[in-house]
């Protein structure tokens, strides 16, 4: 592939925020629903 | 009381608030002044530069100093539960943010016409067509005041005002600047008549945001 | 405290994965590289939704923020909307602006150029950025809500004079026909597929994110709020006089506060 480095390096750039912001999303509510729970 | 008269007082504090303490004139116009005299030293003089691109400084510059004037014209109010006067004075929202944008943008004005001639003199352009300049000068900083009073209204009352209000203002703002600069550059050095649309472009920013403004004005002061 | 059902979301969910899978497949495979572009073409499938993406998402921070200004709509699920929509929405526009440089860097040879697309996006990006340094700021909800909601509609308005007045500039200096960042109009077949799976996909990908951003600032307003009265009835039960009143150490867990008759709470 032509321009491999750039064409590479964006799609795993859009793979790792996506991912990583769902990550961190999914983190946190599940984080909030276990304290919810406590009280 | 109508609208007029109403923004007329409320203007009128203001400004004789600045004329008894003089902040604009004695911390804001030196700022302005200073600023103009660092771009010099940023962007070496000698080559021809800083005539070319006095216009986007001069405007660069109006607007840096414009943030100070928002800034001191909603510290004004901060103590003493000023705000809280502004509120149960019984006057209208909009004639509350005319009054409070038509005195930033007098203050404004007296500031663009100092800066102007000292960007004449440091910078050596020469401003001859007049027409279209004044028009835009006026159209840029009537949208400047109405935009910086909009967003410092929102932001009354919040310990983070100060670091807030630039971050809300200029990205908006960028309009004008752009308008501004290109009309300036028409008047100064391009064709005269190639302003026009560019002034077209900052009375229409102007006349949007004021009517924003005074809409949103009595709203937000509520919550500051 | 959610958007859309749990089964929903989780369809949703899977979908978008898949989505993406095929989108990867497609873009990276399939899709054939471009006559001009070559490969660089490649990075459209990703770029393009993403921007569509980022001015979705502050269209919805705008509708939701008019919707909970006019008085007979409000209800917290605008503001909650607005404000869940912002941050993905500046995720996605930070996410454009890198894609686009790495598109640029080799199509052309520049990771930046002055047109009226970029400089929106940049603009954007800022309005963004401000808008939700205005929601982090402590207030209270209806506060913040107001003067979020005001900020966002400022911002809306904003966007396509700047991209007007950008655009008119650019074009009058006659620099865009250099870098002209019309996508290829006879862009067809397999590529045109590609691209417009890609914004579904991201579309896919946004609303399921949206849901799921939504549920947790809803959690965590309603912690917010539950905190904040549990420190009000702290407070006032310290004032009174000196009666044995369960500490929030004492209760068992799963005991709320005991319930203040008039919160009075002394001026600060």
């Amino acid at each position: 592939m032509r321009f491999a480095e750039y064409v590479i390096t964006g799609w795993v750039l859009t793979g790792l925020v996506i991912g990583g912001y769902w990550l961190w999303i999914v983190r946190r509510i599940r984080r909030a629903e276990r304290s919810q729970g406590v009280e | 009381m109508n609208l007029w008269r109403e923004t007329v007082l409320v203007a009128g504090k203001d400004l004789r608030i600045e004329a008894r303490s003089r902040v604009t004139l004695q911390q804001v116009l030196p700022f302005g002044l200073i600023v103009l005299l660092l771009f010099a030293f940023a962007l070496d003089p000698d080559r021809g530069v800083l005539k070319r691109v006095a216009p986007g400084l001069f405007w660069v510059t109006v607007l840096l100093a414009a943030l100070l004037a928002v800034s001191r014209a909603f510290s004004i109010e901060a103590d003493n539960g000023a705000r809280d006067g502004l509120r149960l004075s019984g006057l209208d929202g909009p004639a509350l943010f005319l009054g409070k944008a038509a005195a930033i943008a007098v203050q404004l004005l007296a500031l663009e016409v100092v800066l102007a001639l000292t960007v004449v003199v440091l910078y050596g352009i020469e401003l001859d067509t007049l027409f279209p300049l004044v028009l835009a000068t006026l159209a840029a900083t009537v949208g400047v005041a109405a935009t910086g009073t909009l967003y410092g209204v929102l932001a009354a009352g919040l310990r983070v005002r100060e670091t807030l209000v630039p971050l809300l203002l200029l990205p908006v703002v960028a309009p004008v600047l752009l308008g501004a600069t290109r009309a300036w550059e028409a008047a100064i050095d391009g064709i005269p008549s190639d302003a026009w649309p560019w002034v077209a472009l900052l009375g229409v920013f102007a006349l949007l945001y004021t009517g924003i403004g005074m809409l949103a004005f009595g709203p937000l002061l509520e919550e500051a | 405290m959610r958007l859309l059902k749990p089964q929903v979301s989780r369809v949703l969910g899977w979908l978008a994965l898949v989505a993406v899978v095929v989108l990867a497949l497609f873009g990276l495979w399939g899709a054939p590289p471009d006559a001009v572009q070559s490969d660089a073409q490649r990075l459209m499938y990703v770029h393009v939704p993403s921007a569509w993406i980022a001015y979705l998402a502050f269209g919805v921070t705008a509708l939701g923020s008019a919707l909970w200004l006019w008085p007979r709509t409000r209800a917290d699920v605008w503001d909650r909307l607005a404000g869940a929509s912002a941050e993905l929405g500046v995720i996605f526009t930070a996410l454009t602006l890198a894609l686009g440089s790495l598109w640029g860097r080799p199509v052309w040879g520049v990771w930046w150029a002055w047109d009226a697309r970029l400089v929106t996006t940049a603009v954007l990006f800022f309005l963004y950025l401000g808008y939700l340094a205005l929601r982090r700021i402590p207030t209270s909800p209806e506060s913040r809500a107001k003067r979020c909601a005001i900020a966002a509609l400022i911002a809306f308005v904003d966007v396509p004079i700047v991209h007007f007045s950008v655009n008119w500039w650019r074009t009058l200096h006659q620099q865009a026909t250099v870098f002209n960042p019309e996508l290829d109009a006879k862009i067809h077949g397999v590529m045109a597929f590609t691209l417009w799976f890609g914004v579904l996909t991201f579309t896919l990908v946004y609303l399921y994110l949206l849901d799921l951003r939504y549920r947790l600032l809803a959690l965590d307003e309603d912690r917010e709020e539950r905190e904040l009265r549990a420190a009000i009835a702290e407070r006032v039960a310290a004032e009174r006089p000196p009666t044995p009143t369960p500490t929030p150490a004492d209760r068992a867990p799963g005991e709320r506060a005991p319930a203040v008759p008039v919160v009075e709470v002394a001026p600060q």
